[in-house]
Order: structure tokens, then sequence, then C-alpha cells
């Protein structure tokens, strides 16, 4: 047997082991295929320290009245605000067509410590009567996927009047100043307190009251210098005993930064080029002196420098990127004036171009205009 | 034995190129044959869809069941997560008993999205219920396209009927 065998030729050594790696490495790969999916990924999932609160409730004259305020310490893009009956799961949905903050879009969501919406609040039709929940889900982008935190929800007890306007809860409006920056000198202060009968405004900054009253209607102007104010409205209806209460945060400055708003491009992942660019500067009534944008992937960063803004107090942007590889890109717009005052506002995207290849990164360009900065 | 060692077969080159061809011929029968076992395997966010059914998941189904009884009984649905709920399956748990029996297999009419709610009639529950176990439906991805899955019972929501 033995010489049988050392005398017949079969494959060669060289061949056999080609013949069990290629084996052995096709059976692996098919294995990983088939318990791949049986591994659990990292989804992604909400930070644990988000807090949104309730700032304002109303429910009457046939509608939610909601103002939030971001407590936590990231940006939140979006809520659902549900509202039922206390004895019930069921909460109808109140901001089904649009669960982002979208006047804070620019600023990648709603920063922390800041409110929503910016001025007034947000209203939605609810015309049920009794005692009610308030249910808010926040919600965020985590890697450009919007995320639900469901281990913050708030819920909060609030009483519907149903459709008759008015019931017995005051609302306090205020129309002006709103959470912007105004030059100094005269600043116009709008607010209007409907039933109630005792109302009250107080206007403060940092060294203490500036200036307060009892109207519930008021239409002034306040000579104001360079300062950070808080501006308060409250309105009370006694019979009742319910209260509301409006509040704006201001600042009165001199020479304001130029304003910047990145229309595009916007957070989210792109998947075919050109990636446009449109960009709104604003000098609020200063010239503007120069506007570049830079773009960064991990290791390199692209330069164009806008030229036309030179002069100009408002001025848009209008431009695309084309050819960059795939990767996540910081993008970041620059602005100063002529008083030597720079803004910047910057927001991240990511490439995903089929085709594109993985890792070509601002190697391969951006479009006409762009220079890599030493 | 003499006669056959003296006979002719095939070279060794000849011999090694058909050994070859066979086991790659059967290597790619093989791995046809397995490939449809992976892809026909239902599938959500890239993952086997059973992930998808588990609450205590980063992307599992996370939702909150209620009835309501004011002379009809409804069944209310909050979404408080991640998964787009596509039905569910309500099963009734009699007394003393523990035959589940399938009482509706109601899908929605269209998906419950996320933070979305919903309220659905039950019909024709049984006087002696107790309790009702309802089971999400979810929809995956496999070889064959977009699936509806049935989750497991033990990922189903359990309700006292009051």
């Amino acid at each position: 047997m033995r010489g049988l065998l050392l005398g017949d030729k079969g494959i060669s050594e060289m061949i056999g082991y080609v013949l069990l790696v290629v084996i052995a490495v096709s059976l692996g790969g098919l294995v990983f295929a088939f318990l791949r999916i049986y591994v659990p990924s990292n989804n992604p999932i909400c930070p644990k320290d988000i807090s949104l609160s309730v700032e304002k409730a109303v429910c009457d004259g046939g509608a939610v009245q909601v103002r939030l305020k971001n407590r936590g310490l990231f940006n939140l893009d979006g809520a659902y605000i549900r509202i039922g009956d206390k004895d019930r799961v069921f909460k109808k949905l109140l901001n089904g067509d649009n669960i982002r903050f979208t006047d804070y879009n620019d600023e990648e969501g709603l920063p922390p410590n800041s409110l929503w919406p910016k001025n007034g609040n947000a209203v939605y039709p609810y015309t049920e009567e009794g005692l009610k929940i308030l249910e808010i889900e926040p919600a965020m982008f985590v890697d450009n996927e919007f995320v639900l935190c469901e281990d913050s929800i708030i819920k909060q007890n609030v009483y519907c009047t149903g459709g008759i306007s008015g019931g017995n809860s005051p609302n306090v409006f205020i129309y002006s100043p709103q959470s912007e920056t105004y030059p100094p000198g005269d600043v116009t202060f709008n607010y209007s307190v409907s039933n109630a009968d005792s109302c009250s405004y107080i206007l403060k900054n940092s060294t203490g009251v500036i200036e307060q009253g009892i109207d519930c209607n008021l239409v002034k102007n306040i000579n104001l210098q360079e300062e950070s104010y808080n501006f308060t409205v409250r309105g009370t209806n006694t019979t009742s005993g319910k209260s509301d209460f409006g509040e704006v945060l201001f600042d009165v400055q001199s020479n304001a930064f130029p304003d910047i708003v990145i229309n595009d491009p916007k957070s989210i992942s792109y998947s075919s080029f050109p990636i446009k660019i449109n960009v709104s500067v604003d000098g609020l009534g200063t010239s503007l002196d120069s506007c570049w944008i830079t773009l960064n992937d991990s290791t390199t960063t692209l330069w164009k420098g806008y030229g036309g803004c030179n002069g100009k107090t408002v001025y848009e942007i209008d431009d695309s990127l084309n050819g960059i590889g795939n990767e996540d890109y910081t993008f970041n717009v620059s602005v100063n004036n002529s008083d030597g005052l720079e803004s910047s506002k910057q927001l991240s995207f990511t490439v995903d171009v089929k085709g594109n290849g993985n890792k070509g990164g601002l190697g391969n360009g951006g479009g006409d205009g762009w220079t890599k900065e030493q | 034995m003499r006669k056959i060692s003296r006979k002719k077969g095939i070279s060794p080159v000849v011999a090694s190129v058909l050994l070859i061809s066979i086991v790659i011929v059967l290597a790619v029968i093989i791995f046809l044959w397995a490939k449809g076992f992976v892809s026909e395997k239902t599938q959500k966010f890239e993952q086997a869809v059973e992930f998808s059914c588990d609450p205590n998941n980063d992307r599992g189904v996370n939702f909150e069941v209620g009835i309501y009884n004011n002379g009809t009984y409804w069944l209310d649905f909050v979404n408080k997560g991640n998964t787009p709920i596509y039905g569910v399956v309500v099963k009734e748990i009699d007394t003393g008993s523990v035959n589940v029996k399938e009482l509706t297999k109601s899908l929605f009419g269209n998906t419950l999205n996320l933070g979305e709610s919903r309220t659905i009639e039950l019909k024709d529950l049984s006087s002696s219920v107790k309790q009702v176990l309802v089971v999400p439906i979810i929809l995956g991805k496999s070889g064959s396209g977009i699936q509806a899955y049935t989750c497991d019972d033990s990922f189903g929501y359990a309700v006292e009927v009051k």
C-alpha cells in the first residue's frame, strides 16, 4: 500500500495548499455573512443628558400653546408633542406635520438654555375639554439619523377649556422686542395680555430694573444702551387664579457682528453631486469686508474667498461642491465687517456617493476656486 | 494486478486539473445554495429582524399599549421607540387557561410611525378575558423584498382588561 501511494502522482503540494486556503476562505466568508446579522450593531441612540422642559402650556380657545426650553447639554432637533386624557394611553400627536425645531435649523438644533419657538408660542388646534396630559418626547440627529429620546419624555398636566375662546386663562403675546440684537437707542416694546385683570411688565439688565409697569397692553419706545436685557410680562386672571407670562432676552450692541445664515449645505449625508452652497450674509447695517468658506476633512482644509461681498451690507454666496471623496466634512463660513468684527458659523455633512471611493477626502478637489490651506 | 498496472490512465496534470475543477464547481454550488439561506433571512437595520422586536435593543420596538373602555373597548398605542410598527397581533388570554387565541390581526390602516399614537376598536372581546397580549408586526427586508415579520410572543405587551 505504502509503495503504491508513493509511486502515484497526485496534485502538487502547492496546488493542495491553494485549494485548502480557497475552500477555508470561502467557508469563512459564508459563515461570516450568515452570522453577521446576528451580531447586534451599534445603533444611534440619544445621550442620557437630555432635558427638555415645558416653559409654557396653555390649552384654551380651541388651541394648545406650547413653549419649550432646552435645559440639557445637547442641541435638540425636534420633539413629538402629544396630548390626551390622563387615563388613556392614546395621545393625539399635535405636531405631526413638522416635528423639527425649524427656527433653529441654522444653529444645528435648539441649543442648550434656549427657548423654542424663538418668539411666541407654538400653537396647535385642539378642542377637547378637561384635564389632559401633555407629553413631549425630544428627538435629535445622531450619526445623521433622527432618533427619538424615549428615556427623556416629559409629561405636564394641562386643563383644557375646549373651544371657548379665551376661557379663563390669560394669554401673553410679546410682539417686540424679539430675541435678537438691536442698535443702541430707541427700542420698541409692544405686547398685549388677553383675559387678564392684573398685568405687569419688567425690563432688567445686569445692573437691575430699568423700567416696570402694570399695563395689559403696551406700545412704547425705551432708550437703551449697550447691554443684555430681559423683558418679562405677566398677566393674572384674579377670578380663576390663573396666570401667564412671556419672557424675551435680547441684546443692544452698537457694533453688531455680521449675521450668517447657511441655507445649503445641510447637516445630512449627500449621495450625489453637486452639493449646493447657499449662504446669506448680513452686515446688520455695517458694510462687509471679506467673506470666506473653509472645508475640512480629517486631514485637509480647502479655502475659498468671495470678494464680491466687500463693501456690501448684504451678500449671498451661491456656489457648489463637486468631486470630493466620501468623507465627513466640516463646512465653515466666516465673515468680517469694516469694524473688524468677525462672525463664523459651521456645520457638518457627509458625502456618500456610490462609486466615489471611500477615502478620497479633499485630495480630489472641490470644484473651481478652492485652494488648499497651508 | 500486473495487467492493471501496465494500463495507462489519465496523466497527473489532467487529474489535477479535473480535481481542481470539481472542487471549484462543488464550492460554487454549495456557496450558491447556502447564500440563499443568508439572503432569505429577514433583516431590519442590517441585522436579524428579531433584534428589532426586542425593546431592550437600541433600535427595538418600544411602544405603550392601553385598553380604554367606554362601553366599547379601545386599544390605544403610542410608538415611543425608533422602529415603525407595521401592525399588531392581539391575542386574548382567558382565565384559568393557557389557551392563547389570536383575536385580531389589525394592520392599522397604515404604519404607526415614530412618535405617533393610534386607537383601534377591539371588537368581539369575550367577557371572560382578563388580559390581551399585543404582539408587534414590523417590516423587514429579505431576498424576496419587504416582508412583514410578527415578533415572538415574548416581545408582546400584556394589558389587563378592566
